[in-house]
């Protein structure tokens, strides 16, 4: 099949048609970019669709699966291939047998496929059919090696082969595979007189002793691939073989209603000669999430329990997957009208609504308050904040909280240091301290004037100078290696991350090795020299410099990753790529950003990890996450609006109390995530509650720990806290999780108790002359931004006075609450 | 002891001092005495009877059917004993017989020693430089292939006998033996096993020696008797294939190693396990014992090459330098010198005193994969460059021979033919001419079976008859056309024949002609000179005739006077005279004519 005829592949079509039809508009959930039109066939009670919707046959052994999927009127998708009557067109161009369209002869026909009274015909076309294709070892040996796992990473993939015996990690060296099988240990490893009995055969079949087991039958289809080889005397390609351009798995997605209720799944390749080819069975099928979907080796989707899942079929370098939903058998369809603030709730409850999960109710003004501080300043509101937040009646208060808090300067403070990150703004060797000051101020004065972020990264990307005099130079001096600043521009800006790729080709993305190497070509031109200052260190454009393929040891020309080869004659390379990368229309680009963004104020990225952008790892609300990406963009990246959306949408301000439906539910969003507090932020309310100032390097006395600028100054309690170090570009440098060590420390460490020692507050407030009572209640607002309720109050009340004194029970009060999991977290 | 035992030991003993060396001394001792000691054999003394000669010991206690002596007197093999005479008497043989089969006691008071053992003794202790007196060549043997496949098994492994030209050719569950010479096949040794990965033949050439097995599941080494063609040891039980192995030159020991990393020495003659070394660190690839039997060379995938003492395992020396798998390890014939082959493209030679390295040679392109020495110190190596070399005994190369397409795997030296053979990944098998490096033939290393072979000689023997009659009827019209050419050439002669009797004939009559010219001439003259003489006369005769005529008419009376003088006046002129004068003067002119020409 050509590739341009499969722009018309879309359940999308369908699903419009659907919707005239009174079937809700969510019935074929999750099926990704569907604009294009269908083969369709649309019924009073549902749509059937049958892939693919053409079919081409090159050659004799040529063949197609086709599978046919129906989508019921209120979204559940039945595979009916069983089904399916069908009819060929011209019996001497091809036949249906054993669910496959075969070959007979040269030509054009169609064949009809009917289910019920629905009728869809699929466009043949034969070609060659009198040809017997001879084996070739690129396109039909090696993928029985990575179907079967022989080239896996815990088998003969491994770098250094398993029991004596190494394939190149999922065949990124072909010809390296055919000389290790064949003539690296002469006679061992294949035998042409004895074809069937040759360690090759016996070892994949499991005749013989085998660490990897029996792989293929005698008799099954691999087995007859490897024979046939074997048998013609096991021949290298002659030349080049066509290349895979894309791969497809059919269906396009699924509702599975029940456990046990299955899906069949074809894959197809498209080669770079135009032709086409079912792979189905020399894929490799994974799931995401074995709880709700698995897969079988064969590409049959089973559903298990409620829940969704991405079914993904890798064949060659290429990943794809099609998502999954499983909904319970017995299920009530009743679905209540959701209110939505902005598009934001919009894309959000379209997906709980596929789902049927129904999200939790918004949360209380205190718990509202406290989040907003927290997420968009790094504060705890003050007990004054509170009670008249509390007090106010203005319906929109809390997006009135919402624009004032973006004004603060902590919020710029906050973005500064998630940036300093992100750009591993530390002294090190490379980088002296005053250049590391330098570096951050350059970062903050840009965030503080509202830079857009696109031109801050292409400001970066390009920069030249001295380390002092453009700071923003100092990007490419902590890390100096070629490939590792390639690796940190496509993690941090892109948010994927390619090193796999930089040794084989990736296995669960789409970065092969020349993506690796094309996209490092664009640093490989950075030129460092010595200024006048030891300290400083000149970085400019050498104009020449060339990165190597180590298989092939070509010189691999600039290409940005997934994208054209661009001209870069005569140009300093990084500006090149800044102009591509850091642009409005880059998806990957903004997706990220907005991503990044919509973390911080959820807890989850809608990518999670935010910098693991992969085939494998889909988004869990791709619309929302195009949308957020387009809006960001539209924004012209600037930070404020966009938060502005996230925090003014119902589904940030959703309680962190759960429902029946969205109990086990994490990753849509339906109700709101208990985060502990980020080390910085933690350290900063505590010392703010207690009214005790912290000395940090560099910084005034009673600075926050948020605007210290160099990733190397910390202390105890930050560190335990998990405080990025910058020693890496990688979000999971920043340790949100809790531990023993965090909550000892709390317990007995210096940093609660010596603070409020030090602090005075209850001392000063019983000075003033505070009854108990008060004390507790501006404890409770200062801590956790509410009151105690009756019951807390009585109690602690009878603690304070059971204590040897006023203030050492008070304290003890204090010291408690900071101890709580209620002021630990985020919620 | 059992009670039985006991009375048969009450019996009169058997022994040499008592009976045997009696009759040695009689028959034997005129050659096999401790002076002469023809084929290395003393038989004069008990000591060195039982020491054996070049072809190893000469009696096996308690086995006279399996001793060799005793396989030579009674004349069941070759050569007999006592040379060019009648077996001894059936009484001294049954002497001989009896004292062998109760354990060859030296006197009465002697314990027999009787081996239990699983395999015929082996043993021999000949030295590698000395030709064995007897050479092995391989009896009839059966000629179909156990396996008949279609393709040729892959890198195939060879070995040549050193005395004799005999190649070996491992094959798929077999191993074929061919003549280097007339390059037939001279028998299948069926190897059930699975595929042979090595073959050597002993230093005396008497055992084939076939190491391999199934991959993965079953690894053995088994050995031929070359001279029978019978299977006389099968030594090991490997979980994986034998890639690797050697027998001493005595035949006592045998080594192998394969993917299991392990280098096992075995005896021979009971096939219990002598010693194993586990210092190796990767699949040991290749073992080889020093020609005179002292050390045991051992090498790894992973480049790792030990030397060790053959008898007791211990480690002897290390070789460092190969970075990659050492394919073989091979000696020069003097024990002194050891090459290893290696994937690193080297072949490196090294002394045996310190482990040095000699030299290093980059010998193959892409990786060396085997290497042998010849007899003269030279040697012989295969390589990734699809190219056989042969070295001198300073590592020169000398002569390549090229003519394989794929990988060379295998190479052997044939020194009673001076020829090479060489073997590569896709299994064909080349045979050289090792002086001038031209290609003399191939050998087969998957043949047909002898059904095929009829049906391809039947075959071949249709297409050659039908090219014989074609070739005859060519002849027959050849033949014709020679007869005709004949016919025309003897014509041709003839009419030569007849010309040159014609040229003759006319060179005759020209002869004849000249003669009569010149007779003719000759006249002429003469007749000249009578003319001139006449005409001389003439005067004087006209003066006669008028005086006559006076006379006559002066005397008209003498009648007869005047009739005279009339007739001699007419006589002057008479025709005759003036025909002869003409025909002269026109012959002479046509005589000058035909001189002209």
């Amino acid at each position: 099949m050509l590739t341009s005829s499969w722009k018309a592949v879309s359940l999308w079509a369908g699903i419009s048609l659907a919707g005239m039809l009174g079937i809700p508009a969510g019935t074929c959930v999750g099926f990704q970019h569907p604009s294009e039109v269908d083969a369709t066939a649309a019924g009073m009670d549902g749509v059937l669709c049958v892939y693919p919707q053409q079919v081409s046959l090159t050659t004799g052994r040529d063949f197609q699966r086709v599978v046919g999927q129906f989508t019921t009127a209120d979204g559940i998708t039945r595979d009916v291939t069983g089904e399916l009557s069908i009819a060929v067109g011209n019996e001497l161009v091809a036949a249906w047998r054993d669910n496959r369209v075969v070959p007979i002869g040269d030509g054009e026909t169609v064949i009809a496929f009917t289910y019920q009274d629905h009728r869809l015909e699929v466009p043949v076309r034969v070609e060659r059919a009198a040809e017997d294709p001879a084996v070739s070892f690129r396109n039909d040996v090696m993928p029985v090696f990575s179907k079967t796992g022989c080239n896996a990473g815990s088998c003969h993939g491994a770098a250094r082969g398993k029991d004596g015996f190494r394939l190149s990690l999922y065949g990124f060296d072909p010809a390296g595979d055919y000389y290790r099988l064949t003539r690296e240990l002469p006679g061992r490893r294949i035998d042409l007189a004895l074809p069937d009995e040759c360690l090759l055969v016996n070892k994949a079949t499991g005749d013989v002793s085998h660490t990897g087991g029996n792989l293929v039958a005698r008799g099954d289809e691999y087995y007859a691939t490897l024979h046939r080889w074997l048998a013609a005397g096991a021949p290298d390609d002659a030349g080049p073989v066509p290349q895979v351009t894309q791969v497809r798995v059919f269906p396009l997605g699924g509702v599975l209603q029940g456990a046990g209720s299955a899906q069949q799944l074809v894959v197809t390749a498209h080669y770079d000669d135009g032709t086409t080819r079912d792979v189905t069975s020399l894929s490799y099928f994974m799931t995401s999430n074995d709880n709700s979907v698995t897969v079988s080796q064969t590409g049959l989707a089973t559903a298990a329990e409620r829940g969704q899942a991405f079914v993904m079929a890798r064949f060659g370098a290429h990943t794809e997957g099609v998502p999954f939903i499983v909904l319970p058998r017995e299920l009530d369809m009743a679905w209540p009208e959701l209110p939505a603030a902005n598009y934001v709730d919009q894309l959000i409850n379209a997906h709980l609504k596929k789902l049927r999960i129904v999200p939790s109710d918004l949360c209380s003004d205190e718990q509202f308050i406290r989040r907003a501080y927290l997420d968009i300043c790094g504060l705890v509101p003050s007990p004054d904040d509170v009670r008249r937040f509390l007090a106010d009646p203005a319906p929109s208060k809390r997006a009135a909280l919402v624009d004032s808090l973006l004004e603060r300067k902590e919020f710029v403070e906050l973005w500064v240091m998630k940036w300093s990150e992100l750009l591993q703004v530390r002294s090190s060797q490379q980088v002296s301290y005053k250049a590391t000051l330098l570096y951050y101020n350059w970062l903050q004065q840009k965030i503080a004037d509202n830079t857009p972020i696109d031109q801050l990264v292409r400001e970066l990307l390009a920069a030249e100078g001295g380390t002092f005099t453009n700071p923003a130079t100092n990007y490419f001096q902590n890390e100096q290696d070629t490939l590792k600043v390639a690796e940190n521009v496509a993690q941090v800006f892109l948010g994927t991350r390619i090193q796999c790729a930089q040794c084989h080709n990736h296995p669960f993305d789409r970065w092969t090795m020349n993506d690796y190497y094309q996209f490092a070509a664009f640093f490989s031109q950075i030129g460092r020299k010595a200024s006048t200052d030891p300290r400083e260190t000149i970085v400019f454009n050498r104009g020449g410099g060339e990165t190597k393929h180590p298989v092939t040891g070509q010189d691999m020309r600039p290409k940005f990753l997934g994208g054209p080869e661009p001209d870069v004659r005569g140009r300093d390379r990084r500006a090149v790529l800044g102009e591509w990368l850091a642009h409005r229309d880059n998806e990957m680009f903004r997706k990220n950003l907005a991503n990044i963004v919509w973390s911080h104020f959820f807890g989850r990225g809608i990518v999670h990890e935010v910098d693991d952008v992969r085939v494998s790892n889909p988004p869990a609300n791709p619309e929302l996450l195009d949308e957020l990406g387009t809006r960001f963009a539209d924004y012209n990246f600037d930070f404020k609006q966009l938060v502005r959306d996230l925090c003014n949408s119902y589904a940030y301000q959703r309680s962190t109390q759960t429902n029946a439906s969205n109990a086990q539910d994490t990753t849509n969003f339906s109700h709101a995530a208990m985060r502990r507090i980020r080390a910085e932020v933690l350290l900063d309310i505590i010392s703010e509650i207690t009214e005790t100032p912290n000395k940090f390097r560099g910084l005034p006395l009673g600075a926050r720990a948020v605007q210290i600028a160099d990733g190397t100054t910390t202390n105890y309690f930050l560190t335990t806290f998990g405080r990025a170090m910058r020693e890496t570009v990688c979000s999971c440098e920043v340790r949100m999780e809790p531990n023993l060590s965090q909550a000892l420390h709390l317990i007995n460490g210096e940093s609660v108790h010596r603070k409020i020692i030090e602090g005075q507050v209850i001392a000063k407030q019983l000075g003033e002359g505070l009854d108990p009572s008060s004390i507790i209640d501006d404890i409770y607002l200062r801590c956790l931004a509410r009151l105690p309720t009756p019951q807390e109050r009585q109690g602690l009340l009878a603690e304070v006075q059971a204590a040897p004194d006023v203030q050492t029970g008070l304290e003890d009060v204090f010291w408690a609450t900071l101890n709580s999991q209620e002021f630990l977290f985020n919620h | 002891m059992p009670w039985e035992a006991r009375g048969q030991e009450a019996q009169e003993k058997v022994t040499f001092d008592d009976h045997v060396q009696p009759i040695f001394r009689q028959r034997c001792a005129s050659c096999h005495n401790p002076d002469k000691k023809s084929g290395g054999l003393d038989l004069t003394n008990f000591t060195a009877l039982m020491l054996g000669g070049s072809s190893g010991e000469a009696i096996d206690p308690g086995d006279a059917d399996g001793s060799y002596l005793y396989m030579l007197i009674t004349h069941e093999q070759e050569p007999v004993m006592p040379p060019n005479s009648t077996k001894l008497p059936t009484e001294e043989l049954r002497t001989i017989r009896k004292w062998i089969n109760e354990g060859a006691l030296e006197t009465a008071s002697s314990k027999a020693n009787i081996k239990k053992k699983k395999t015929p003794d082996l043993t021999a202790s000949a030295s590698p430089l000395e030709r064995p007196e007897l050479v092995a060549y391989p009896p009839r043997l059966p000629l179909e292939p156990v396996v008949k496949s279609e393709q040729s098994p892959t890198a195939v492994p060879l070995a040549i006998s050193p005395w004799a030209p005999v190649v070996a050719v491992g094959g798929a569950r077999q191993v074929l033996l061919y003549d280097t010479n007339s390059l037939a096949l001279l028998g299948v040794l069926p190897f059930p096993e699975g595929r042979p990965h090595v073959l050597r033949f002993s230093r005396n050439g008497h055992i084939l020696l076939a190491g391999g097995g199934t991959d993965a599941m079953l690894g053995k080494v088994v050995l031929w008797d070359v001279r029978t063609g019978r299977r006389v040891a099968e030594i090991g039980d490997e979980l994986d294939v034998v890639l690797t192995a050697d027998i001493s030159s005595d035949h006592r020991l045998v080594a192998l190693g394969g993917p299991q990393k392990v280098v096992r020495v075995f005896r021979v003659a009971t096939g219990e396990l002598l010693y194993e070394r586990r210092k190796h660190t990767d699949w040991v690839t290749s073992v080889s014992f020093s020609p005179d039997g002292v050390l045991l060379a051992t090498g790894d995938r992973g480049g790792n090459v030990f030397v060790w003492e053959a008898e007791t395992g211990n480690e002897y020396l290390t070789l460092r330098g190969h970075t990659q798998l050492i394919h073989e390890l091979t000696w020069r014939l003097d024990s002194n010198v050891l090459v290893s082959v290696s994937e690193d493209t080297t072949l490196r030679m090294w002394e045996m005193e310190n482990g040095g390295q000699i030299k290093s040679i980059t010998g193959h392109g892409g990786g060396a994969t085997w290497g042998v020495f010849t007899r003269e110190g030279s040697f012989v190596s295969a390589g990734r460059d699809h190219l056989v070399k042969l070295w001198n005994s300073n590592g020169d190369m000398q002569t390549q021979f090229p003519g394989l397409n794929d990988v060379a795997t295998f190479c052997a030296y044939c020194n009673e033919s001076q020829r090479i053979v060489g073997g590569d990944w896709r299994g064909n098998v080349l045979v050289w001419q090792a002086s001038n490096g031209e290609l003399v033939g191939s050998l087969a290393a998957n043949p047909p079976g002898l059904a095929n072979r009829l049906e391809l000689a039947q075959a071949e023997l249709t297409v050659s008859d039908e090219q014989l009659s074609r070739a005859e009827a060519a002849f027959q019209e050849t033949n014709g056309r020679f007869e005709m050419a004949r016919q025309t050439l003897a014509a041709a002669v003839d009419e030569q024949h007849k010309q040159q009797a014609i040229l003759a004939d006319r060179e005759q009559t020209l002869q004849t002609k000249r003669t009569v010219i010149e007779t003719k001439m000759a006249e002429q003259v003469a007749w000249q000179t009578e003319l001139l003489e006449k005409q001389s006369l003439l005067p004087n005769l006209e003066s006669l005739v008028s005086k006559a005529k006076e006379v006559a008419e002066m005397s008209n009376l003498d009648a007869e006077l005047r009739t005279a003088a009339e007739q001699l006046a007419d006589n002057r002129f008479s025709r005759s005279w003036r025909c002869r004068s003409r025909r002269l003067s026109n012959n002479w002119k046509r005589i000058e004519a035909h001189y002209s020409k």
